[in-house]
């Protein structure tokens, strides 16, 4: 069952073709994977699905629904969720209330509720608070759920990037760049992470450069380069593909 | 912790109960009355200003509005003062929709020139509109409310001590508001959209409604301030509403600490009795609140609240130095 | 019948002239700097105030007064600057401080003159009120005609600074990108203090030449500042073109409006602009400025 179906999308930046023509699809409970030199347009399609910006033609339809005109808030409430290729955190605040606020939409407390502090208002910050400790323990953050965000190591900032996106519960989650900056210790346990993340059930996109996390944790890997889709397969296909070689390579053979 | 908050809280609140009866002069009396009125007006501001992260200068405007919708409907159509406070409060929280829909479009300096437009067409209609609110010549005969009968005995609001209980139960029913609202998850919501728009946007937080919700509270409590006053002085002209409120409403939410719901109060109540405290006046409190505001902005944007919670922290760490932690952390 | 409309555009001219002398500062301004300062017709008070105290205390003749004003003016954008502005770039404060700092700067400035100075009502003496001209049907006090002569002057002499000297070109490339011009070398602290100091001593000279037509009081800077923000809106932030047709635009609408409409539904009319401007195109009709919205 295709979560995700991305239908001859394309984005112009002045006469600059930032995606031209893209058609992939995302089937439940995958790992999928989109590489590609700088510049590709892989940030770029995050964002026309995640609704931050509009597509110029195509079709996105997530979970059989068109969220082509969509604005991001409604997007990831669908549960649709993206994480940020510069890592973005709530700075100021403690990693517990960040991942609170991911977890705001499943308040239901309504605005006079809010104002007269009913009970109910209060029990929703309770349970939510339960559901936090769950996420952060699943994350092995428990300990640092007192720390201010900003005082993570960079590492540990990431993970309250993805700790955040978990709080909106979602059945799709698109990561970008997550492994960026990332040790070889810190990118082995964020495999082991995405891996548990797709075991509860949800389905990941990954935009990456780091292309043993992908070869390793990928069901399929999709390629763009200047916008365009080359190649599409299994890790062991597409590394072995003449096309995406010579995208990652160039012509003259210079890496 | 949340004990010594209410604690402190009630407290406070039977202290300035007690404050008519140790300041008896009708001036000092009078003064509590506007520290009261004016702090409704700083903590409605700072909600938009400290957890939205915004500066509007429209805040005047609202008040205005509030004013004068509760003294034309008590003057006009004898409306009871308890309806024609709800009504100026109702009447600034439309304006605020109104005006906010467009205005909330934009951020940063063009959200605050938006609100500066806005301020300045309000108090043109406001003056301009003379068969209705009879213009710079201004509202009198505004009909005071008459009182209460509470617990066998009565509490006339004609009088200074009287109203001054009666703003005070606006205030703190502004402050019960503010705080439960801050602490619900709009108000973590207004925090999350002041930190990061985009973050929070991906997270499912409907900006757009956030943020026109708190510009509508903020404007509401104002009106609410507005109709006060009205039916406190009793006349009411547009200058009393104009970007000069604006601003020095402003200077009050800056001086006493954006970003908390107390520092605005403090702020207010400061600005409110500085002239008499120190015995200035003829214009030059106003030299004082500009230069302190601009001290505060440049080195200690917490506000005055913040620096005494600063000051109290580290007091308390420097007291009791938990085993295993560095000082100060 | 288009005597009255010559002279109002001959009145509109003149009131457009101030427009933009004052809307160019702001512009530059925030441009350049991209702070939006609140304080700017405080500059303007400031320069008429000094152009007062240089005639009627220094017994100063009107004409250098007015440089005076214009100097010492650039002195205070200079000290504004470099005390309250500088502090927060250097911390990377979000842009609301910049704004806050400048409206406690205009309270600030406006108690600090009304202390000083008090209620009174009083006026530059300058020797050209006293003679008239005529053009073509419409009359001109030779100090409206000195209004327009020195704006001409000062927008030209800006426009060819901006265009054609190094420091310029280094304010053209500040506006682009800060970063990027400070990465090629450019002496971003120099712009921006000249920046202020241009921008200052522009509003300085404004306040100059309408403080001896009309009061010069404390508050003056408070309704002129207002046009400005519109001048600015309509035209672009960072324009120097755009606010020379807004200003004139604005002015002459107002005062050929203002034969037929009262005075105080012009107002509203520069405000609607104004906002709808704002929605539909911040940048304004020049500007290059992209808008940060939520």
């Amino acid at each position: 069952m295709d979560i995700l179906a991305v239908s001859n999308v394309s984005k112009y930046y002045g006469g600059l073709a930032a995606n031209s023509e893209v058609t992939c699809r995302i089937r439940e409970g995958e790992i999928v994977s989109l590489i590609g030199p700088n510049g590709a347009g892989k940030t770029t399609l995050f964002n026309l699905i995640s609704g931050m910006e509009k597509t110029d033609c195509g079709t996105i339809e997530y979970a059989g629904r068109d969220i082509g005109g969509m604005e991001p808030p409604e997007i990831a409430r669908l549960g649709l969720v993206r994480t940020f290729q510069q890592t973005k955190i709530f700075r100021d605040v403690k990693v517990k209330e960040a991942v609170m606020i991911g977890r705001h939409i499943h308040d239901r407390t309504g605005f006079l509720g809010a104002l007269l502090s009913s009970r109910s208002a209060r029990s929703e910050r309770r349970s939510g608070s339960e559901k936090v400790s769950e996420i952060l323990t699943f994350l092995g953050m428990s300990f640092q759920a007192e720390s201010v965000a900003r005082n993570l190591a960079y590492g540990d900032q990431k993970l309250l990037g993805i700790a955040i996106s978990l709080g909106v519960e979602p059945k799709l989650l698109l990561l970008d760049e997550p492994a960026a900056g990332l040790n070889i210790q810190e990118s082995a346990r964020l495999m082991e992470i995405i891996r548990k993340i797709r075991d509860k059930g949800i389905t990941i996109g990954l935009v990456e450069h780091n292309m043993k996390l992908v070869m390793d944790i990928s069901d399929r890997v999709l390629v763009l380069n200047y916008g365009k889709l080359i190649a599409e397969g299994t890790p062991g296909q597409v590394r072995k593909d003449p096309g995406v070689i010579e995208a990652y390579l160039g012509k003259s053979g210079n890496a | 912790m949340r004990r010594a908050g209410l604690v402190g809280a009630i407290s406070a609140t039977g202290l300035a109960l007690l404050l008519p009866l140790a300041l008896t002069q009708p001036y000092l009396q009078h003064l509590l009355v506007a520290s009261v009125i004016n702090g409704i007006l700083a903590v409605s501001l700072g909600i938009v200003i400290g957890f939205l992260g915004e500066l509007s200068l429209a805040h005047g405007a609202f008040y205005g509005i509030g004013a004068y919708t509760s003294a034309l409907l008590a003057k006009n159509f004898g409306v009871p003062f308890f309806l024609a406070l709800p009504a100026g409060t109702l009447g600034a929280a439309l304006t605020g929709f109104l005006i906010g829909i467009p205005a909330l479009r934009l951020s940063g300096h063009y959200f605050a020139i938006a609100t500066l437009g806005f301020q300045g067409i309000v108090i043109l209609l406001i003056t301009n509109l003379v068969e209705i609110t009879r213009g710079p010549m201004g509202l009198s005969g505004i009909p005071a409310p008459g009182g209460i009968n509470l617990f066998g005995g009565g509490i006339s609001f004609q009088t200074k001590t009287g109203f001054y209980c009666l703003s005070l139960a606006v205030l703190l029913v502004t402050l019960w508001f503010t705080y439960n609202l801050m602490r619900s998850k709009f108000g973590q919501g207004f925090i999350a959209i002041r930190e990061d728009p985009l973050l929070a946007a991906s997270v499912g937080i409907r900006t757009k409604r956030y943020r026109l919700l708190a510009f509508c509270v903020s404007a509401a409590f104002a009106g609410a301030a507005g109709s006060l006053y009205a039916h406190y002085t009793l006349f009411i002209s547009p200058d009393s509403f104009n970007l000069g409120e604006s601003v020095y409403i402003a200077t009050m939410v800056i001086i006493g600490g954006m970003g908390t719901i107390s520092g605005p109060l403090v702020g207010a109540v400061l600005l409110t009795t500085l002239p008499e405290m120190l015995r200035v006046a003829g214009g030059l409190q106003f030299v004082l609140y500009g230069l302190i505001a601009m001290i505060v902005v440049i080195f200690m944007p917490k506000g005055i609240v913040g620096m005494a919670a600063l000051y109290l922290r580290g007091q308390r760490d420097a007291r009791i130095p938990a085993p295993g932690t560095t000082p100060g952390e | 019948m288009s005597e009255l409309i010559l002279q109002q555009i001959v009145n509109g001219i003149v009131l457009g002239s101030i427009y933009t002398l004052v809307a160019l500062g702001l512009t530059l301004i925030y441009g350049i700097l991209e702070v939006v300062n609140f304080a700017h017709g405080e500059f303007y008070m400031f320069g008429a105030f000094v152009a007062f105290l240089a005639v009627s205390r220094l017994g100063m003749p009107y004409l250098p007064a007015i440089a005076v004003a214009a100097a010492v003016s650039a002195v205070f954008g200079f000290l504004v600057e470099r005390l309250l502005i500088r502090p927060l770039i250097r911390r990377g404060a979000p842009p609301i401080n910049s704004v806050l700092v400048t409206v406690s700067l205009s309270t600030f400035l406006i108690g600090s003159f009304g202390y000083l100075f008090g209620a009174d009502l009083r006026q530059i003496p300058s020797p050209y009120m006293k003679k008239v001209i005529h053009v073509a049907g419409a009359f001109l006090t030779m100090q409206r005609l000195l209004v327009l002569v020195v704006a001409v002057l000062l927008i030209a002499l800006l426009a060819s600074i901006v265009k054609y000297t190094s420091l310029g070109k280094q304010m053209r490339a500040t506006a682009q990108n800060i970063e990027a011009a400070r990465v090629v070398g450019i002496p971003i602290d120099r712009v921006f203090s000249i920046t202020f100091m241009i921008g200052a001593a522009l509003a300085g000279i404004a306040g100059g030449l309408v403080g001896a037509m009309f009061v010069v009081e404390p508050t003056m800077g408070l309704q002129i500042v207002v046009k400005a923000f519109i001048v600015v809106i309509v035209g672009g932030i960072g324009s120097i073109e755009g606010s020379i047709i807004a200003g004139f635009g604005l002015a002459l609408i107002e005062t050929l409006a203002g034969a037929l409409l009262p005075a105080e539904f012009i107002d509203i009319v520069g405000f609607s602009v104004m906002i709808v401007v704002l929605l539909t195109k911040p940048t304004g009709f020049f500007g290059v400025k992209a808008v940060r919205s939520a």
